[in-house]
């Protein structure tokens, strides 16, 4: 198969069973560098196995995903440096709780990519500045809200320098008055370029800052276009209804 | 007025023995008690003396019970009702076992046995914390080791986990300890005491360490596990860094408990001839056929047991203060 340059993963009918339960049904897509695709759908849908299927948190039971040109799926890949590419957010922030903010970002750079730990605190002041949080460098986790807390996750994963960005539901744990800080962090960071897959139901963020959204309903993707397009003219029925339900 | 109301109808509920009159009476009964089933101590012949004393220390921890257990009594009259049980038990091992004030202080505290003693004393202190100091440091690390082994998961590794666990709990530790002092050298193996001492201590105490750990670990949420993987964490970057260092958290209580308890092991040692703190006042003791350096010991266990424990207590309370 020849791969066009720009196109940053690539999945080929993915499969994943938990037991007899068939989650993702062949999902088949691919994202261009610099895209921001918002997965919707029902819960229980598979929106949040397609994205850890996709840095292997979990293994995907059958089918091919190309990471930046190198299939992942591969047992003989490391896996270590391709998920040094992909930054991770997590619904419930999963800040060490033992670190303060600085050193929850500084510590994959210094121990994993094994950089000057000076360079990584500097760059680490440069990215709490960018989420808003400077000021909270020194504190631990408990002592920061939830949106601070996500915050300074986002923080820790783009210290890795990664190409790619998961989001699985950031917000789905805030309070209303937090999400908007987290929503505005995730709007700069797709204003810069960076490709993004976010597992999110903030339609404020899809129309903003989404280029492309899919709807994943029972293992399938069953619709597939730009956010207006989709919200103004859904194809399938079962997009109406979900959307009658979130709108 | 009112509040006098309140008092009132509040003590009407209370059941008799909670009540003031049942207080006096029974201190009353008691005393009446006391003066017709104790004799006169001079007396030659008591009948059923053992009987009698054991009669009324049951009748006297009943009324001290019985107060004690009532929070709307006033801590001075509970102070008074401890005090008073303690006195009265002094007064009848003195009256009645024999034993007067100086000839306790000439058995227990007689410093004169001890004249030229001190520098054995000394020794066994030094030695006892020696044992106590490089046992509880091997046993932790064997106990992490073996901990994060156990949390790798491997089916052949864990047969030989196990069975290492569960000897070492299930045996008593004095059985290990003879086992390998006085049963190994028919094998041609010789461990010198010391070495015999602080491999038992440090292989008993490392069992129950592991099993700390690794409880310590497995409570971490396995979403820390999926935070650094996703930083491109390896498996012993990710225990290194962000596991047990959390759970050195969790695990801090129950290991200190542990620490303290291997200091106390270290006694058993004194059994394989190893000059530690009990050994070597055992051996003043019969040299001097005096029970003082005994008493020493037990101060010097304690001057050191007690200080432990109430730091333990807390750093407890502070690790858990900052953990949530």
């Amino acid at each position: 198969m020849k791969n066009r340059d720009d196109e940053i993963i690539i999945v080929n009918n993915l499969h994943k069973y938990f037991g007899k339960n068939h989650v993702l049904k062949g999902i088949n897509t691919k994202i261009r560098k610099g895209e921001v695709v918002s997965v919707m759908g029902p819960s229980g849908g598979g929106k949040s196995t397609f994205l850890r299927c996709l840095n292997r948190l979990e293994e995907p039971s059958d089918g091919e995903i190309y990471i930046d040109g190198k299939e992942i799926t591969d047992p003989h890949i490391n896996l270590k440096k391709v998920r040094q590419e992909i930054g991770m957010v997590f619904q419930s922030y999963n800040l060490f709780p033992h670190l303060t903010a600085l050193q929850n970002i500084a510590l994959a750079p210094v121990n994993v990519k094994k950089k000057n730990r000076k360079e990584v605190e500097e760059l680490g002041m440069q990215l709490l500045n960018q989420v808003g949080v400077a000021d909270k460098a020194d504190s631990y986790p408990d002592q920061l809200s939830g949106g601070q807390q996500q915050r300074v996750a986002i923080a820790r994963a783009l210290a890795m320098k990664p190409k790619i960005m998961f989001f699985d539901e950031p917000t789905s744990a805030l309070d209303p008055e937090m999400i908007r800080e987290v929503l505005d962090v995730m709007v700069d960071l797709a204003k810069d370029g960076m490709t993004m897959i976010v597992v999110s139901h903030e339609i404020g963020f899809i129309r903003e800052a989404s280029s492309r959204v899919l709807v994943l309903v029972d293992g399938n993707i069953i619709e597939e276009g730009e956010a207006r397009q989709v919200f103004k003219a859904p194809k399938h029925d079962r997009t109406k209804i979900f959307l009658g339900k979130i709108l | 007025m009112k509040r006098k109301d309140k008092y009132r109808h509040t003590k009407s509920l209370l059941p008799f023995y909670r009540r003031d009159y049942f207080l006096v009476v029974s201190t009353c009964v008691l005393f009446l008690f006391g003066l017709l089933v104790l004799p006169d101590a001079n007396s030659e012949k008591i009948h059923f003396l053992q009987l009698r004393l054991t009669f009324f220390s049951v009748l006297i921890l009943a009324w001290a019970a019985n107060i004690l257990s009532d929070n709307l009594k006033p801590i001075w009259l509970h102070i008074i009702v401890t005090f008073s049980a303690i006195a009265v038990f002094l007064w009848m091992v003195f009256a009645y076992i024999g034993i007067g004030v100086s000839d306790l202080h000439h058995i227990f505290f007689n410093f004169s046995v001890m004249k030229g003693q001190w520098h054995l004393m000394l020794e066994g202190f030094i030695t006892t914390m020696e044992l106590a100091l490089i046992s509880a440091v091997l046993a932790t690390m064997i106990g992490l080791i073996v901990g994060v082994m156990r949390l790798l998961n491997n089916k052949t590794l864990d047969i030989f986990l196990k069975i290492y666990l569960e000897f070492f709990r299930i045996m008593p530790i004095l059985v290990i300890l003879i086992i390998v002092y006085f049963g190994l050298p028919f094998l041609n193996i010789t461990i010198g005491p010391f070495a015999s001492g602080v491999l038992v201590l440090s292989l008993t105490n490392g069992a129950y360490i592991s099993e700390i750990f690794r409880s310590g670990i497995a409570s971490i949420h396995k979403t820390q596990y999926e935070a650094s993987h996703v930083l491109g964490m390896s498996f012993p970057q990710t225990m290194r860094l962000v596991l047990v260092p959390q759970a050195f958290r969790i695990v801090f209580p129950p290991l200190t408990n542990r620490w303290i308890g291997i200091l106390k092991d270290t006694a058993v040692c004194s059994f394989i001839a190893i000059r530690e703190l009990l050994k070597c006042s055992q051996i003043i003791t019969t040299q001097r056929a005096n029970p003082t350096p005994l008493v020493i010991a037990t101060t010097i266990y304690l001057g050191i047991l007690i200080p432990l424990t109430i730091i333990t207590t807390y750093l407890e309370r502070r690790y858990k203060h900052t953990n949530k």
